[in-house]
């Protein structure tokens, strides 16, 4: 009994696991409970089994760090520098600019997602009751659409090693299976047709709109 | 001399935190809620039971027992919800999950077993009042129901408070965790892969795409799936690298609570380079990088290093005369030096006693600015460590009720000359007053004790007094001085109130100190009541203690302190006893609640986690790598969230 008592000293929620009896092969565990001041031993000890359901964490927001590794990883390293062309007011395609002069500050900087880290949920910036982002905010979805547009604005489509270019099916189902790799094949196939169908277009400008589009979509933000 | 009114019974606690105590504030019943399923939950199997034993309810049962004779104090809104908090009828009427993920169900538990027992103790006896005549004798029931069904909060509440003979909870438990819906292989690989390596598979990658079989891929991943996968992929050097400047450091960064630390315009007072304030942001990240492998995950609290840069090594520089000017015994407390590393890189360094460890670095301070000289006095620092270490939040409730009479202030923390009240009306010294002190506070009520007695924020504003607003130390000569005065630099920065030069006549500074409510003599605060405070740390190793929680006026069993080395150490040991195996559990439980919030989106915890990386913990020396491995691998983070 006094084993027992010891054990249950160091067996429960914070007191811990290190005498408690782990099945293998399961969850289940021993929690022996007692006390050792003042209690009276009872003879018989009787088990209670009950079941405990676990809640979900539910799926994610991409964070910032989680978005640029998927970035990364779906297209190619390098799409996240922001280039005084992409000013407006700063040259290069006038009218076309992708974003507004506030970003005049961050031209020459080599990471969009770093300037917008704040409104993507920044896990360096964390607060200790903060939670990992569980649903989309407009916020979100302006960065993001925003990250999006720099991406496709650095993409080399003509490239014959460009990971961005979508315009054949089998060119898209790549981008959809590294960008989306929760997706199952049979996600992907349909899919990759109307992408591919979507992206055969000449005008560069149109091949990043699409790009972009589908970077800035919620299914590219959400974790399963 | 100055007559002071005697205070009123049940007045605003204000000036300080808040927690469960126990209240008699009166609980009115309320209509019985109507709920025709609960669909999840925790089935106590009753007629398995030991003969006189009462007869848990089911946890529907339990839960309307709750919203009947609880809720209506403790609901969101509701008088004392910062004491303990009870969700929205909603939720609280589904399931017990919100129970369970309470950092202060053990509080809640003992509180019931008191009610039950008549027991005029800490925490006081719940509730109040019944519904009605048959709710009372249903109380039983509900406490045998919360034995069966939250084992952990109970253990926790016997080793907290002691065990009851009438209550004692000796059933031997057996836990079936389950989730209903287990994501697949593949998902857990990729949900796995993106919260801790910071990116999805790349599925045309060999290793990633065939780490597992199509089978393991699609079926619901199995406890050897989850381990297959979190072993293999930190297996690999290039991903285990990955996993340090993600997970590791993610985690890190949140319990450093970062987003405090001087972001996105917030300012630091008194000012620091902001080069420097972005570095103290990853101060403990860039520690327990270093270390986690190496050293405990209670030894990376109560290790005496600090991490700098080029940019942070001078805030770790004492100020030379003053450490010289020091009584010679008391110099090798104050001093250190930290040498600066190259620009761009960082360096260990060692902190001075003064500092001690974490607790005392500036990246914590910092992220929490206050100081003796204000009316939070250092409580938001002693609230932060709990939190760090228990997971537990205090909340702040400077004006809530106050609660029943106090009981009995233990001898040993009396010692302290900070027994501050202020006067409300500028001025006017027969107004209103509140307590500020680290002694005052714990006079006005019983609800004020449950956070500065039992949950040390007395002992806390003692031991973090020697800093300032930035973390920067305060040496007790500065307070005779003209120029540097950190109360003359505060009150310029309009950050404390102005404090006079002397103690002579009442003008219209509103801070006074006597002993407690019947003392009829105060004086006014000067800055050599500030020397005295500081000074009473270097004079005795027995400033402050931590009394024992089941007697605590038996000073024979009091822990005492007089610096934060020490009260960090009382703190992360108090659940240590000869046998547990490894030594500083009391961090397990606020890491399991960390692990959550990092990596899903939930701030609470359940007992699984807190079981298997309680596991990790006990097997492994305390290191975190074996702990968030665990935590990975539970069926929780596989767990389907739609």
């Amino acid at each position: 009994m006094r084993k027992l008592l010891n054990a249950a000293g160091v067996c429960a929620l914070v007191a811990l696991a290190a005498a408690c009896s782990k099945k293998s092969g399961d969850t289940n565990v021993n929690v022996a409970q007692g006390g050792s001041s003042g209690a009276k031993e009872l003879s018989k000890q009787k088990i209670s089994r009950f079941n405990y359901f676990l809640g979900a964490p539910g799926f994610l927001v991409k964070n910032s760090e989680i978005l640029r590794g998927s970035i990364n990883e779906c297209l190619q390293d390098g799409l996240l520098a922001i280039k005084p062309e992409m000013i407006s007011g700063g040259g290069g395609e006038g009218r076309k600019a992708i974003l507004g002069q506030n970003f005049q500050a961050a031209a020459g900087r080599s990471d969009i997602i770093e300037v917008l880290a704040g409104d993507l949920y920044d896990p360096m910036r964390v607060s200790r009751v903060d939670t990992a982002a569980g649903y989309l905010t407009l916020t979100y979805m302006g960065a993001l659409a925003t990250v999006a547009d720099v991406v496709a604005w650095n993409c080399n489509f003509n490239s014959p090693d460009s990971r961005c270019d979508c315009s054949t099916e089998e060119k898209a189902k790549q981008i959809l299976q590294r960008c989306i790799p929760a997706y199952s094949d049979a996600d992907v196939g349909p899919l990759a047709g109307k992408f591919a169908a979507e992206c055969s277009v000449a005008d560069v400008a149109k091949k990043r709109e699409i790009l972009a589009a589908f970077i800035a979509s919620a299914t590219f933000a959400e974790l399963r | 001399m100055v007559a002071v009114q005697k205070r009123k019974p049940f007045l605003a606690c204000r000036m300080l935190f808040v927690m469960f105590a126990g209240v008699a504030a009166s609980c009115s019943s309320n209509p019985k809620n109507d709920i025709t399923t609960v669909k999840r939950g925790l089935t106590g199997v009753s007629d398995q039971h030991s003969s006189g034993r009462p007869t848990p309810m089911s946890t529907r049962e339990a839960l309307e027992f709750m919203d009947q004779n609880c809720f209506e104090c403790h609901g969101p809104g509701k008088p004392l919800a910062a004491a303990f908090s009870m969700p929205a009828r909603e939720i609280l009427l589904k399931d017990a999950s919100w129970l369970d993920g309470s950092a202060l169900n053990q509080t809640a538990y003992q509180a019931l077993v008191h009610k039950h027992l008549k027991k005029n103790d800490s925490p006081s006896a719940m509730p109040p009042d019944f519904k009605d005549a048959n709710q009372a004798k249903k109380l039983p029931n509900l406490i045998a129901w919360f034995q069966d069904s939250l084992p952990g909060a109970v253990r926790e509440a016997e080793i907290k408070f002691g065990t009851r003979p009438e209550f004692r909870s000796n059933i031997e438990v057996q836990l079936n965790t389950k989730c209903e819906k287990i994501i697949t292989g593949w998902d857990f690989q990729n949900r796995f892969m993106s919260r801790a390596l910071g990116r999805q598979i790349n599925p045309l990658e060999p290793f990633e795409r065939d780490l597992l079989s199509e089978s393991e891929k699609n079926a619901p991943a199995s406890a050897e799936v989850r381990k297959k996968v979190v072993d293999v992929l930190l297996s690999r050097d290039d991903l285990k690298k990955k996993f340090e400047d993600v997970a590791v450091v993610g985690l890190a960064q949140k319990i450093a609570n970062v987003g405090a630390i001087g972001v996105n315009g917030k300012t630091v007072e008194p000012p620091l380079p902001p080069a420097a304030v972005e570095d103290l942001q990853s101060e403990f990240a860039q520690l327990v990088k270093a270390n986690y492998e190496k050293v405990s995950y209670p030894q990376l609290f109560l290790m005496n290093k600090v991490m700098v840069t080029s940019n942070t090594a001078p805030l770790y520089n004492s100020v030379a005369g003053e450490v010289n000017a020091l009584p010679q015994p008391m110099q090798e407390k104050y001093r250190e030096t930290c040498a600066t590393p190259a620009a761009g890189t960082w360096a260990e360094c060692t902190l001075s006693a003064k500092r001690g460890n974490f607790f005392g670095t500036r990246g914590f301070l910092v992220s929490k600015p206050t100081a003796m000289f204000q009316s939070n006095n250092n409580y938001g620092r002693g609230g932060d460590t709990h939190q760090v270490i228990f997971g537990e939040v205090l909340m702040a409730n400077t004006d809530g009720v106050s609660g029943e009479k106090p009981r009995p202030i233990p001898q040993c923390l009396e010692v302290t000359a900070d027994k501050r009240w202020f006067v409300k009306k500028k001025g006017d010294l027969s107004s209103e007053r509140s307590a500020w002190g680290a002694i005052a506070i714990p006079f006005y009520g019983r609800v004020c004790q449950g956070c500065h007695l039992n949950r040390h924020l007395a002992a806390a504003s003692v031991v973090f007094r020697p800093f300032g607003f930035s973390g920067e130390i305060i040496f007790p000569r500065m307070m005779n001085s003209a120029n540097g005065n950190p109360v003359k630099v505060y009150a310029d920065m309009n950050l404390i109130q102005p404090v006079r030069a002397n103690n002579n006549t009442p003008d219209d500074r509103t801070h006074i100190t006597h002993t407690d409510s019947s003392a009829t003599e105060f004086k006014f605060i000067d800055p050599a009541f500030y020397r005295q405070l500081l000074e009473e740390l270097d004079n005795s190793e027995q400033a402050t203690c931590f009394p024992d929680p089941s007697d605590p006026l038996n000073m024979d069993k009091a822990k005492y302190a007089n610096d934060l080395a020490r009260y960090a150490d009382i703190l992360i040991h108090q659940n240590d006893t000869a046998d547990t195996p490894v030594k500083g559990v009391a961090t397990v439980r606020g890491l399991t609640r960390f692990l959550p919030s990092t990596f899903a989106n939930t701030n609470s915890t359940n007992i699984e986690i807190i079981r298997d990386v309680s596991a990790a913990f006990s097997s492994n020396d305390g290191l975190l790598l074996p702990m968030m491995k665990a935590y990975f691998q539970t069926e929780s983070f596989a767990c389907s969230g739609r």
